[in-house]
């Protein structure tokens, strides 16, 4: 060969297998609207928080078929005007493959038409399933209240066996007024009486009427379906208000967070709770997202940061069997498929089932101030 | 049952004609709506937080609280409503200023606890209620009612009693003729911000400890509820307000108690519209605009 | 384009703004105190919400319907505010939203409760926003520039006065409030068939205080007032995305500045500035007392 020749033959085989290097490896773009600012702040800055961990540690695997995944986060104020205009621009501007959010039910309802029609794919962790429903493009990444709480209800009904219950919940929040139902439709059918139904709002702070109105009546067990720190409240403004110390309380998937745990204190031996995320973690998995979450953060994470966390899991695994450069219409697909992931709640598995995970929740209790399984499951 | 939720009611409500004490003041001297009072009581709280964090005894740190909000509100003035003073748009304009300032203080709180609720640590007042004539009291009860009741004791005393107190008198009823008379409008300001400010911040520290929460958006429930104190004790009235705040106190802790939950906003809204159609001036008002009066 | 494209949302919110600080904007022109437009636009809003979608109406008669029915809150509301004044309305109105809010959460079997209601289709298009916004443009100004303009002026400058040289200061106070309900009802109309579910709380004290520093900040006598207010409210938080988490902080200071600088709004502000340095006598009355003469410091 002549020496141009030669010169032109290491040319193209360099520019050839250039490309073949950089065809596999392509940014997944994933915008993330999250509320960081705004009513739901505390459950959308945890969130978010979870999915940074969460890509930080599918990057440093290197296990989705060559592809990168950058995170952006933006804040939609708690406002859907501004969530929809995240959407749109993270859509069309930023070209995202995948968007995630809210971990508002309110603003994913609002945001998920506009993500079915761009067809991009959207993923949410709000509790409710109307962003879900009747769309192709759009997947919840926590399982349904009737499903979860089955758990704790036949729980209740089969092991705590108390005769007579008061139930409260939080009326402004479609996950407590739907799980509170859900758990007093199967004690009733398993022979429960529910002696008072108490409602209040997730921002009240002064619960003092509702509790003494409740110790009054002297129930065997008290159901609690409110937030984190609003829970604690209660707890301890029922025991100021003379609980009996043989009411046992149970509650959902909030009673079983840290922040609960840390705001009640002794108030909080021998709750009962549902587990979406233990303390800890169930799996080498979970032990893993903690020390990592508590090394970026400086505090444990909670189960809206162990959400959050699942959320990249799920994309990633999506991602990686989409394939190299994989489009929005692969990522889609690949997401509707995935059964048996590996990931940090519940107890350590996940399929998704109609776009919406699925996994099997665990009943604690809380043991000499730590969360241990609780007995008889 | 009944007794108990009065005194429940007696001692929310006590925080509440706090609250509405300061609010009032401002209101009711110098004609200025504060709208960012609730975000002033959001901070008390946190000050006093962060002063038992750091180690001080609750009362001290109750102390400074106090004086931190009545600086920040004293503060406020100074920045968002003095330069409007001699605006002939100052009513609406104030109003803007104070939402801007709330925005500003819950932004700051929001960054400073991560939107994170945090609490007083426990013990910091002892918990065990005691019972007296059947009723449970926990001491946290008893310190906000001593409290409520020493702050507005020396708010009388001070309002009633002293020369400062005359000036501001004489301010809220005719600031011209006060002015020819030798009174020195700024030190008014001065004082009625910085009373109003401590008022709000050691009710905040109450509440905090009271309901074992603390957050960035703690004060727009109070702001509203200030709302209703005000009119329902006229505006401008200070026994008014005291008088409102414990019967709006009382209200609302008994319809919680015995109407269906999510009635009681609805409840405490409608009589406050009530209110304002039988008389409007209140219980105690009168002294100072009349609602019926047209705006000149 | 796609950037245009990504952006138009944007636009979309702001004309939804517009109509509400309009309607906001009528009642503060005629000297009325009240801040009901939250309450009114929830009312337009739930009862196109619900018109749509369990009765399968359309958006173009679920408008108009809500427009009349916000009308008539609107009148509804004037009877017993037309005693008061001045701080009292205010608060009055400020009682009225808690309430409507309130109701919202309460009557779930009506209007979903804390859930609110979602799936509303969208038939909203910006065209259709433009249209409404340059309808009511066309109307308040037919208005200003006539006689009940004029009236609404002198309302708000001076009732006394007015009251004294014959004028029905009920009448007016009430045309004001009808034209606030009806602006009102259709706007929110107009945004349940545009974003697709709503809940009892976007209605609250803060739709509440950002209609109001809208109207405020783009000032309360030209029409065109409100309209740049909505602007500014709606672009402020997305100019200041990359300040992120401090964004609240920013427009809370922009908002002090500006009325401070500017304290008649931006609009009406700038149109006297433009007046003094022309050199022309003021237009508008500066000396505007309020309830107790004249505050100095």
């Amino acid at each position: 060969m002549t020496r141009t020749a030669k010169f032109r033959a290491a040319a193209f085989a360099a520019v050839l297998l250039a490309m073949t290097t950089t065809a596999g490896a392509a940014e997944v773009v994933v915008g993330a609207i999250a509320e960081l600012t705004g009513s739901a702040a505390d459950f959308g800055t945890n969130t978010a928080r979870g999915l940074q961990v969460g890509a930080e540690w599918l990057n440093a695997r290197k296990d989705m078929s060559g592809n990168t995944v950058k995170l952006i986060v933006e804040d939609d104020g708690t406002d859907k005007g501004q969530a929809l205009t995240l959407l749109n621009k993270f859509a069309l501007r930023d070209n995202a493959a995948v968007i995630v959010g809210t971990s508002s039910s309110a603003l994913s309802a609002s945001i998920a038409p506009r993500a079915e029609e761009l067809k991009v794919p959207m993923i949410t962790i709000a509790y409710s399933t109307a962003a879900v429903e009747g769309r192709q493009w759009v997947f919840k990444a926590t399982d349904t209240i009737p499903h979860q709480f089955q758990a704790i209800a036949n729980y209740t009904a089969d092991v705590i066996k108390p005769k007579a219950c008061v139930r409260v919940w939080g009326r402004d929040n479609e996950a407590y007024v739907q799980n509170s139902k859900i758990w007093g439709d199967t004690v009733t059918a398993k022979g429960v009486k529910i002696l008072d139904d108490v409602t209040v709002l997730i921002s009240d702070t002064d619960f003092t009427a509702a509790a003494t109105r409740i110790s009054s009546l002297k129930p065997d067990c008290l159901y609690l379906a409110i937030s984190p720190e609003p829970a604690a409240n209660f707890v301890l403004q029922l025991k100021s208000a003379g609980l009996p110390a043989t009411t046992k309380l149970i509650g959902g998937t909030t009673m079983g967070s840290r922040i609960f745990l840390g705001a009640a204190g002794t108030a909080a031996e021998g709750t009962y709770s549902l587990a979406e995320y233990s303390p800890g973690g169930v799996n080498e998995l979970g032990k893993k997202f903690e020390a990592a979450y508590q090394a970026k953060f400086r505090e444990k994470p909670d189960t809206f940061a162990a959400a959050g966390f699942s959320e990249m899991l799920i994309i990633g695994a999506a991602i990686k069997q989409a394939g190299a450069n994989p489009s929005r219409q692969a990522i889609r697909d690949a997401m509707a498929g995935l059964k048996d992931l590996e990931t940090v709640i519940g107890k350590g598995r996940l399929s998704m089932v109609n776009r919406i995970a699925q996994y099997d929740m665990v009943v604690l209790t809380v043991k000499s101030g730590n969360l241990t399984v609780a007995p008889g499951q | 049952m009944l007794a108990q939720q009065l005194f429940n009611g007696l001692v929310l409500g006590a925080v509440y004609a706090l609250f509405a004490l300061g609010f009032n003041l401002v209101f009711g001297v110098h004609k200025i709506m504060n709208l960012a009072h609730g975000a002033v009581f959001m901070i008390g709280a946190f000050a006093g937080l962060y002063g038992v964090l750091g180690g001080l005894p609750l009362w001290l740190a109750v102390l400074v609280a106090a004086l931190c909000t009545g600086l920040l509100s004293v503060t406020i003035d100074a920045l968002a409503f003095r330069p409007l003073r001699t605006s002939s748009e100052a009513e609406f304009a104030v109003l803007i200023t104070s939402i801007g300032v709330d925005m500003i203080l819950v932004n700051l709180a929001l960054r400073v606890s991560e939107a994170h609720t945090m609490r007083f640590p426990f013990g910091v007042v002892p918990v065990e209620p005691l019972l007296v004539f059947g009723l449970r009291i926990t001491p946290l009860q008893l310190v906000i009612l001593g409290a409520a009741l020493l702050c507005g004791a020396l708010l009388a005393w001070y309002l009633y009693r002293t020369s400062f107190g005359r000036q501001v008198r004489a301010v809220s009823s005719n600031e011209r003729a006060a002015m020819l008379l030798g009174v020195e409008p700024r030190a008014v300001y001065f004082q009625t911000f910085f009373i109003s400010g401590a008022l709000a911040g050691i009710a905040g520290v109450l509440i905090g400890l009271a309901f074992n929460s603390i957050s960035f958006s703690m004060g727009e429930p109070y702001l509203l509820r200030g709302f209703v104190v005000l009119i329902v004790g006229g505006l401008g009235s200070l026994p008014g307000a005291a008088v409102a705040g414990l019967a709006l106190g009382i209200l609302q802790t008994l319809t919680v108690a015995y109407f269906p939950s999510g009635l009681t906003d609805l409840i405490v809204y409608s009589v406050l519209f009530l209110m304002l159609l039988v008389r409007p001036n209140g219980l105690f008002g009168g002294a100072i605009a009349d609602a019926r009066m047209a705006r000149r | 384009m796609d950037l245009l494209a990504a952006y138009q949302p944007l636009l979309d919110l702001f004309l939804i703004s517009a109509g509400f600080a309009l309607s906001q904007y009528v009642v503060l022109r005629a000297g009325v105190f009240s801040i009901a437009t939250a309450g009114l636009v929830s009312i337009g809003s739930y009862l196109a919400a619900i018109l749509m979608t369990t009765y399968g109406v359309s958006i173009w008669l679920a408008a108009p319907a809500a427009t009349l029915v916000g009308l008539a809150f609107g009148l509804l509301l004037s009877i017993p505010l037309a005693r008061l004044r001045g701080p009292y309305q205010a608060i009055a109105t400020l009682a009225f939203v808690q309430i409507m809010l309130a109701l919202a959460l309460y009557a779930e079997p009506l209007t979903g409760g804390a859930v609110g209601i979602n799936n509303i289709p969208k038939q909203v298009s910006t065209l259709g926003l433009l249209f409404c916004v340059a309808l009511t443009l066309y109307v308040l100004g037919s208005i200003n520039r006539t006689r009940p303009g004029r009236i609404f002026d002198a309302l708000r400058q001076d009732e006394g006065v007015a009251g004294s040289l014959g004028i029905s200061i009920a009448f007016h106070h009430t045309l004001a409030f009808a034209l606030s309900g009806a602006i009102a009802g259709l706007f929110g109309a107009l945004q349940a068939g545009y974003i697709y579910s709503i809940v009892p709380h976007q209605y609250g004290f803060a739709l509440v205080a950002g209609t109001l520093a809208a109207v405020i900040l783009g000032g309360r006598r030209s029409i065109w007032g409100p309209v740049v207010g909505a602007a500014i409210m709606t672009v402020l938080p997305e100019l200041a995305r990359p300040l992120a988490d401090n964004r609240l902080l920013l427009i809370g200071l922009l908002l002090v500045v500006m009325i401070v600088f500017l304290p008649q709004g931006v609009v009406d502000g700038l149109l006297q500035l433009r007046r003094r340095r022309r050199g022309q006598l003021e237009a508008t009355s500066k000396a505007t007392p309020t309830t107790t003469g004249g505050m100095r410091a």
